[in-house]
């Protein structure tokens, strides 16, 4: 009787537990970091432009929130933005955006790499947490001669085209213009005649 | 016995006075991209250093373009960035309206009941417009000019025949 009672006390604090669990919300932050490149082709010595989301879908404000890429290294040229930045207090449910413009400087595979963030969660916690952003992978950066003969206007290659198809169509119509010259002054002296 | 408090009084005061921008002045850089053939969305940064009164400031700032509230993010400067997809993307100035603490928590509040707060200060940020390939292909121009020769030199050989 006594086990029996035991056992049900031990179930009883178990579900206890579980329970409490349930009722006391994990009060903490939580960030979830997006980095995303906003291009249709990454070319060398073209812009790239590098969008970085943070959501907060914890249900505490995370505090004191830094993102850090240093993804960027002496292969790319940033030209506008900054790679390390303080984006301060996140409210729950709130989200943040931050945009760095990068030039390659090389084409050829490159591997994307993911940013860092670190934040407090709540307003008293000193403890610091980290995060990684999503990673946009291994992506081509294509050498800018290879897009340039893909899609630029081509006005030089059509310039020649043109001036050398001047000649064909000029020199027939040359001859027949001396011809037709010739038979109408024969022709007019005839006529004086 | 009530030293103490007149102190913490001060130093609040200290603190409020710190935290209110008196004689705002930026230095501003902006960058746009302007080449849109490679990209999906127009990208608009600015990035300036705030100071007031002369003296270099680290305050926290919030920024407002066009009624949307913006984050402001602090590096070695400060920057507002945001990206707007190339067919909706505007040329001209962008406005940028930067408020403090006190500014921002007015804004929001007017958001809901009409009147704006004056900015601390703006900046401005201009889009020129984005490149995104020719308006008319060069294969397409040659193509026509191709026909309009084809097209004059059978009408002339019409009219010697005739």
């Amino acid at each position: 009787m006594q086990k029996s009672l035991a056992f049900l006390g031990l179930v009883g604090l178990v579900l206890l537990a579980s329970a409490a669990e349930l009722n006391s919300p994990d009060e903490k932050s939580r960030l979830l970091v997006s980095k995303q490149l906003l291009n249709k082709f990454v070319v060398e010595s073209m812009d790239v432009v590098i969008k970085y989301s943070v959501f907060n879908v914890g249900n505490v404000a995370a505090n004191n929130v830094q993102l850090k890429d240093a993804s960027f290294g002496p292969d790319f040229d940033v030209v506008g933005g900054q790679t390390e930045v303080s984006l301060g207090r996140i409210p729950p449910q709130g989200n943040v955006t931050h945009t760095v413009v990068v030039r390659p400087l090389k084409f050829g595979y490159y591997n994307f790499t993911a940013a860092q963030v670190t934040y407090t969660s709540g307003e008293d916690t000193k403890e610091i947490q980290q995060g990684w952003s999503s990673e946009p992978g291994e992506g081509y950066i294509a050498p800018f001669r290879e897009f340039d003969k893909r899609f630029s206007p081509h006005l030089l290659d059509w310039a020649a085209f043109a001036i050398m198809s001047v000649p064909p169509l000029l020199i027939p119509f040359l001859l027949w213009h001396s011809s037709k010259a010739k038979y109408e002054a024969v022709l007019l002296s005839k006529k004086s005649k | 016995m009530h030293k103490l408090p007149a102190c913490l009084l001060v130093a609040f005061i200290g603190i409020v006075s710190a935290n209110s921008c008196k004689e705002p002045a930026v230095t501003s850089k902006s960058y746009t991209t302007v080449d849109a053939s490679v990209l999906t969305s127009i990208a608009y940064l600015t990035e300036f250093e705030l100071s007031c009164g002369g003296q270099p400031a680290k305050i926290p700032l919030y920024a407002e373009i066009g009624g949307q509230l913006f984050n402001v993010v602090r590096g070695n400067k400060y920057q507002v960035s945001w990206t707007e997809e190339i067919a909706k993307a505007t040329r001209g100035d962008h406005i940028v309206n930067l408020y403090d603490d006190e500014g921002f928590a007015q804004l929001r509040k007017s958001q809901r009941s009409g009147d704006a707060p004056t900015p601390l200060t703006s900046v401005v940020v201009n889009h020129p417009g984005a490149y995104s390939g020719p308006l008319l292909n060069s294969e397409h121009l040659a193509a026509i000019t191709g026909v309009i020769v084809v097209y004059i030199a059978i009408t002339c050989r019409g009219k010697l025949l005739s």
